[in-house]
């Protein structure tokens, strides 16, 4: 289980790379963290939304209602021309970790 | 710990946290997991409240917390929005009988509580020269008594007569209107605080002139008599007599005669307007033995009416010395006029009427509470899960149960502003209805501020009544649910309870209007004793025309001409009053030794009784020729004549009529003079030419339709005696019908209420069943795919609303026993355990309802359980 900080550092990167293909709502993205991580990743669901709710804020990503069945409404995200510059930004530093990081255990391991 | 405060969070919040919990318990339940299990799980998995709420306020959107009021209301509009039908449903039950009890209100504020437009009102007041309990004698008064009063300074700052004033307006060539109007004293406007719209009142220097002079109601003012022309300072034409309009009342005065709206206003000087007095006559504002007119008096400050009317009687001996002619037999009453509608006597009639009518309505707003309440219910126990929900994410019980009431006062919302509409609707629709009666009633209906707050008040009344206890019941729920129970514990109960009683008023107003038609039906049946139909009538005011005793034969003799030219009448007659008619006059009988009694007067020409068909049993009518100079002679109806047989009297006998020695010529058949469900009414009928008339009904018959006869006297008329004021015209089918207005009214009323209550009933029941076969489609389908019998099975789902329905009609049976008795005065000829009425009641009353159990029950069986399968 990654620690804490690890958690929260990726939170915000996650979220945006997510929404990166499309829009998507706030079950459906939990729902993909847990399928992605292999059930490793599990946010607390109610933390979700206030996070969505700061990248809106942020002006990272926008909202849009959505009727569904039983006319219930369903919010939907999708990133906005800033998200993705910063999804793009987000993917090139966490590439560059990752790569360094693999680098280094590579190094380790010789 | 729940989340501190769910409220917090904005609606859109809320609502997303509701969609995700919804979300994850449906794909928790799709692998198979319990759905309360489900529900715990996804709440508990969006971690702990305070935490996700301190997050929530970390983002910086001063918008955020939508709280309070307005977070009810939307939620309780998306609740309306979301279940149409429902709303729909809902709105028009609780909006029609709302707009019955706002109609019934507006009818009741234009009669009733009608601002007088009197200054300081409070301190006017009806003077009645008779106890106000005695309702057989009228408390009016002779000028002269105004003149007397006014001259006691210390208790009131003024005293004024008046007195009603048909009259004959010109307004054009050979045209005349009926007008309604006044006769009162110079100070008249004055002492009532009413400051003219233009113009000024009368003046001294009028009263010492004795000056022709008019003040004109404000609706008479602006209609004018001629397009563009002003009346104020014009002359006109009343009576014959011309007067100068020196004033034009406030908008919305209609005078002081209550009931009726005053269209003109003339100085007590003026009597007998467009009459010439005799010579040596006394002025009728000086005549101690006339007694027409009407007092009100302004108190001084400090004196109320008890101790106006105690010093007024105190001051009767002293004053019955000095003028006997005024004072023998007078009883003073003094009554703030704010506090009379009519009269004291006919406002006991018509409080006591309205009280009844608001009753039957209230009863009717009752029973569609009670089916919003049974729809609630049923909705209740299928919203546990989404109250569950809130109060997972920390609604407090009060905070919720606020929610379910906010949705509550919606409905009523709804419900005031669809009846306000349909109430307007109605208004319109009355004020277009020209009512049946020969006098300018004043009854302006409109949808007044009063009528508004009654309409928001009771909106409010229901709201309560039908939203508080299914939303106490589905919070009460909650916990149940929470231990894995249906959601309904009690709720079956609850909604047969509110059958039962929906079932109860409606028998009950079943019943009532029932025994009000068959009364109504046996009144209709009874034979006035008179022609029933074929005939015309149409009323002269001769008053107004200056018309005489002598002039009479004249007029007679030319509206004869005049008919003789139309082919469609066979006969023209005249009478003083018509049987069953509003007109009443009396004469006092004496049989010469003592025995004196009033019994009414039918003054006629002498073929009045073959025209309109009385039989004259012994005798004869009256000779054709006779003259006011000639021997005074009368018929007598059969029971006066066996009432003058005890004292000896028979055919041929002399009576004393008005002191005055009258021989009896005839004895005609009994005829129904005032009521239909009258008994035998003594009545005298006197030669026209002999006995005169202020009102003349000309009847024409005919062997064809009333309404062509009817025609046919009008032109009649009109081409004879076209200086003449028509009073009224009518056929005598509706002149017949007039007098079932107020039983037909009546039962029309019962009857609609009885109707709204039954339908609503039935949709309720019909609701009712569909929820619970709902409820139960599974069972159903399992029992039917297992070979059970569909007649079984419907028979398992009624059952239970047989029970429901069987107690309210026998709560229904005690009810109807309570109104039947309060309505035994008002029926004629019908028992109030009339058995015809209870036996249709009953009859509807189960045929209906198990018409509406059976056709949901019935459907229910229709579902196939693959289907069922299927669908889950």
């Amino acid at each position: 289980m990654p620690s804490k900080a690890l958690v929260s550092a990726s939170t915000r990167p996650l979220i945006l790379t997510l929404l990166r293909p499309g829009e998507s709502y706030g079950y459906e993205i939990i729902e993909r963290v847990r399928s992605l991580s292999g059930g490793m990743l599990e946010w607390s669901d109610g933390m979700l939304y206030p996070l969505l709710r700061r990248l809106e804020a942020d002006g990272l990503v926008e909202s849009r209602w959505v009727t569904a069945e039983n006319d219930r409404r369903r919010r939907y995200y999708r990133l906005t021309r800033a998200g993705r510059r910063a999804e793009e930004v987000a993917r090139t530093e966490w590439s560059q970790m990752s790569r360094t990081m693999a680098a280094a255990w590579a190094e380790g391991a010789e | 710990m729940a989340w501190r405060d769910a409220t917090d969070l904005s609606t859109e919040d809320l609502e997303e946290l509701e969609q995700h919990i919804l979300d994850s318990v449906r794909a928790q339940v799709a692998a198979g997991v319990p759905e309360s299990t489900a529900l715990e799980t996804a709440i508990a998995k969006l971690g702990e409240p305070w935490a996700v709420g301190r997050e929530f306020r970390k983002v910086d959107r001063p918008a955020r917390a939508t709280v309070g009021l307005s977070l009810d209301l939307r939620l309780a509009l998306r609740q309306a929005w979301a279940h149409k039908g429902f709303t729909g449903a809902a709105t028009l039950s609780i909006g029609v009988a709302i707009a019955l009890n706002a109609i019934a209100f507006s009818v009741i504020d234009s009669v009733l509580l009608a601002d007088s437009g009197y200054a300081d009102s409070r301190s006017v007041v009806e003077i009645y020269t008779a106890s106000v309990d005695d309702v057989g004698r009228p408390p009016v008064a002779s000028w002269p008594i105004a003149d007397d009063l006014r001259r006691e300074g210390s208790i009131f700052d003024g005293v004024v007569g008046y007195e009603p004033l048909f009259g004959r307006l010109r307004v054009g060539d050979g045209q005349y209107e009926a007008i309604f109007g006044e006769a009162v004293d110079g100070s008249y406007f004055d002492v009532l605080g009413v400051t003219l719209e233009r113009g000024h009142a009368f003046s001294g220097d009028d009263a010492r002139l004795g000056a022709a002079v008019a003040v004109v109601g404000w609706e008479r003012w602006r209609r004018g008599l001629r397009e563009g022309e002003d009346l104020l300072g014009s002359t006109i034409d009343l009576n014959g007599e011309a007067f100068t309009v020196v004033g034009v009342a406030p908008r919305g005065f209609k005078g002081a005669i209550s009931g009726f709206s005053s269209e003109i206003f003339v100085p007590r000087w003026r009597l007998p307007v467009g009459r010439t007095l005799a010579a040596g006559a006394t002025p009728p504002d000086q005549d101690r033995g006339r007694w027409q007119a009407q007092l009100k008096g302004r108190l001084r400050p400090g004196v109320d009416a008890a101790s106006a009317e105690a010093y007024l009687t105190s001051r009767l001996p002293e004053w019955t010395a000095q003028e006997p002619e005024s004072y023998t037999d007078v009883e003073f009453s003094v009554v703030r006029s704010d506090r009379v509608a009519v009269s004291p006597a006919a406002d006991r009639f018509l409080y006591s009427a309205a009280g009844a009518v608001m009753l039957v309505l209230v009863a009717v707003l009752l029973v569609a509470c009670m089916n919003v309440a049974g729809f609630l219910l049923s909705r209740g126990a299928d919203r546990w899960r989404e109250l569950q929900m809130r109060r997972a994410l920390g609604a407090t019980r009060a905070r919720l149960l606020r929610q379910l009431f906010t949705e509550s006062l919606l409905i009523a919302a709804l419900g005031a502003g669809c009846g306000l509409g349909l109430c307007a609707a109605a208004i319109l629709a009355l004020r277009r209805v020209d009512l049946p009666i020969p006098l300018p009633i004043d009854l302006e209906l409109s949808l007044s501020a009063s009528v508004v707050a009654f309409t928001v008040v009771i909106a409010g009344a229901a709201a309560v009544a039908f939203g508080l206890v299914p939303a106490v019941h589905t919070m009460k729920n909650l916990g149940s649910v929470a231990r894995g129970g249906t959601g309904d514990r009690g709720g079956s109960r609850a909604r047969s309870a509110v059958i039962s009683a929906q079932v109860a008023f409606s028998v009950a107003l079943l019943v009532g209007g029932g025994l009000l038609t068959r009364s109504l039906w046996v009144e209709a049946a009874v034979d006035p004793g008179i022609r029933t139909a074929g005939a015309g009538i149409v009323t002269l005011e001769l008053g107004s025309s200056g018309r005489t005793l002598e002039s009479l034969p004249d007029l007679l003799a030319g509206v004869r001409l005049a008919a003789a030219t139309q082919p469609v009448l066979d006969d023209v007659v005249f009478t003083s009053r018509v049987p069953l008619g509003t007109v009443s006059t009396t004469v006092r009988v004496g049989d010469g030794r003592g025995d004196e009694s009033m019994v009414a007067e039918f003054a006629v020409s002498e073929d009045y009784f073959s025209a309109v068909g009385i039989a004259i049993t012994e005798g004869t009518a009256f000779p054709a020729d006779m003259t006011p100079e000639g021997e005074p002679v009368a018929v007598v109806s059969r029971s006066l004549a066996d009432r003058l047989a005890e004292s000896d009297i028979g055919l041929g006998s002399s009576i004393l009529v008005d002191s005055v020695p009258t021989r009896i010529v005839g004895i005609a058949e009994d005829v129904k003079v005032s009521r239909p469900r009258e008994r035998p009414t003594p009545h005298i009928y006197r030669p026209l030419s002999q006995a005169g008339a202020f009102l003349l009904s000309v009847v024409g018959t005919s062997g064809g339709r009333s309404v062509d006869a009817l025609a046919a006297l009008q032109a009649a008329v009109a081409d004879a005696s076209p200086d003449v004021v028509v009073w009224n015209r009518q056929t005598i089918e509706d002149h017949l019908d007039l007098k079932l207005l107020a039983p037909r009214v009546a039962a029309g009323l019962l009857v609609t209420a009885a109707s709204m209550a039954l339908l609503l009933t039935l949709v309720g029941i019909f609701g009712s069943v569909q929820y619970s076969s709902g409820r139960r489609t599974r069972e159903m389908a399992i029992r039917l795919s297992l070979g059970a019998p569909a007649r079984l099975v419907v028979r398992a789902i009624i059952l239970p609303m047989v029970w429901t329905v069987g107690s309210g009609v026998a709560m229904g049976l005690g009810l109807s026993a309570l109104i039947a008795r309060s309505l035994r005065g008002a029926l004629v000829g019908t028992s109030p355990a009339d058995a015809v009425s209870y036996s249709v009641a009953l009859s509807l009353i189960i045929g209906t309802t198990l018409v509406a159990s059976y056709l949901p029950a019935r459907r229910a069986t229709r579902v196939e359980l693959r289907r069922l399968l299927d669908d889950s």
